[in-house]
């Protein structure tokens, strides 16, 4: 049990800082990525004994923190419709619940965010987070081929919105 | 402005760095309780176990005792009418024997249930029932959840002729329409097709957990999730009010009609 919560303190200090970061890319909230972050290690050490080595723990973490984002963001797409009934805004995005990042970060973030939740979480694990197409594979649970096709076809729609906000790549790969 | 390729890790380091020390610590302190607060009802629940093993353990052993105790009796010649057995109960009840075979009598019964769960829906559903990895992910996904949660499984099975009968009647003016309940809730009947047009968009859409293959059903099926992306108004608030929605429902109804007609034939 100590041993456990030892484990998962040392993967905290390790890689909450990148686990948040997706989580945050894929929500637009930074407490709210933060509630995610705590219920992925939470889970993480609720099913420790379930761990088997067969991926590496960063893969295995990763997989669990885009469960808890799925899971949230089905929720919050649900919770999205009845709000559209009552005529709010449709962003949920504040100051205060915004990182203020440098101008042109912000503008590739805001360009993932008009993509496709599939879309965003292929460009995320394989262009930002860097992981292999295999891994990526593993924490979407998707197949390899889905993963490839899925990037192909990603990669020129933010293409197309980083042009429509007036930035240019020199080279998309 | 021109950026390279590498501005994605620029992105994902300007965010890990924003990330203060506080949210860290606090999020760990948080992380720790939730740990302690799960220890400490597992550490209930295990004296609960314990307890009741050690009351097992009692239970045999004085059950052991009286019955070497008969023996002992037995053997010395006494009252041979005492070696009752311990299930048997003294108003005719059943005995142990009896009692294994109903057991072995409600096996079967045990085995047809499991064997209607197996069922192959492809076998079921034919050509049109093509299981996709998200329809999969889903399902796994939500057994999963529910799993946690509740203790108990749901499996869903959702296919292409089924769909396209069900919204048939979804889009046809039908006086007791489901949409009455929407509406007697303070709803405007709008809202009800807006539900069903994002609930197609889930199902069918480029992203949708039914996948179909052949070019004339994908042609209409592309035709649907044109008209379905009117009725969501896709990146425009609220949904088409009116007339509008009136002239957009028609088309969705006459689409679904062209559906069923594809999948389940015209007598369907």
């Amino acid at each position: 049990m100590l041993e456990d919560y030892q484990i998962i303190t040392d993967w905290y200090e390790k890689y909450s800082d990148s686990i948040q970061s997706f989580i945050y890319i894929m929500v637009h909230d930074f407490q709210q990525s933060e509630d995610l972050m705590q219920d992925t290690f939470f889970r993480a050490y609720r099913k420790l004994d379930t761990f088997k080595g067969e991926s590496t723990e960063k893969t295995w973490l990763f997989s669990i923190a885009h469960n808890v984002t799925i899971d949230f963001l089905r929720k919050r797409k649900t919770l999205q419709l009845f709000k559209g009934v009552f005529r709010e805004t449709p962003s949920g995005d504040t100051p205060e619940s915004v990182y203020m990042l440098k101008e042109e970060n912000n503008e590739l973030f805001l360009a993932l965010n008009e993509l496709k939740d599939q879309q965003k979480l292929v460009i995320t694990m394989r262009k930002i987070k860097g992981f292999s197409i295999k891994e990526t594979s593993e924490i979407l649970g998707w197949s390899e081929t889905k993963v490839k096709t899925t990037l192909h076809r990603a990669l020129p729609v933010l293409e197309s919105k980083m042009k429509n906000r007036g930035i240019f790549y020199e080279k998309v790969t | 402005m021109k950026r390279s390729p590498d501005k994605y890790k620029d992105l994902d380091e300007n965010i890990m760095a924003l990330r203060g020390e506080s949210s860290r610590r606090l999020t760990l302190d948080r992380i720790t309780d939730r740990i302690e607060e799960y220890e400490n009802k597992n550490k209930k629940f295990l004296f609960i176990k314990y307890g009741f093993s050690i009351a097992m353990f009692l239970g045999i052993l004085f059950l052991v005792f009286q019955l070497t105790s008969l023996t002992d009796f037995n053997q010395k010649g006494t009252i041979q009418e005492t070696l009752i057995p311990p299930t048997t109960s003294s108003d005719g009840g059943i005995s142990p024997s009896e009692n294994t075979e109903s057991d072995s009598e409600e096996e079967p019964v045990t085995e047809e249930v499991e064997e209607q769960i197996e069922e192959d829906p492809l076998e079921k559903y034919g050509d049109f029932y093509i299981v996709e990895e998200d329809y999969i992910a889903i399902n796994t996904y939500a057994v999963m959840l529910i799993d946690e949660e509740a203790d108990e499984i749901l499996i869903e099975n959702v296919n292409i002729k089924d769909f396209a009968r069900d919204h048939v009647n979804v889009f046809k003016e039908i006086p007791d329409h489901e949409s009455e309940r929407l509406i007697n809730a303070g709803f405007p009947e709008e809202y009800y097709y807006y539900l069903s047009a994002t609930g197609v968009q889930e199902s069918i859409g480029p992203r949708g957990y039914i996948q179909v293959t052949g070019e004339e059903i994908e042609k209409v099926i592309a035709e649907i999730m044109e008209v379905t992306s009117v009725m969501v108004a896709e990146g425009k608030p609220g949904y088409p009010m009116g007339e509008e929605m009136e002239e957009l429902v028609q088309q969705m109804y006459e689409l679904f009609v062209e559906l069923d007609e594809y999948v389940n034939g015209r007598d369907s």
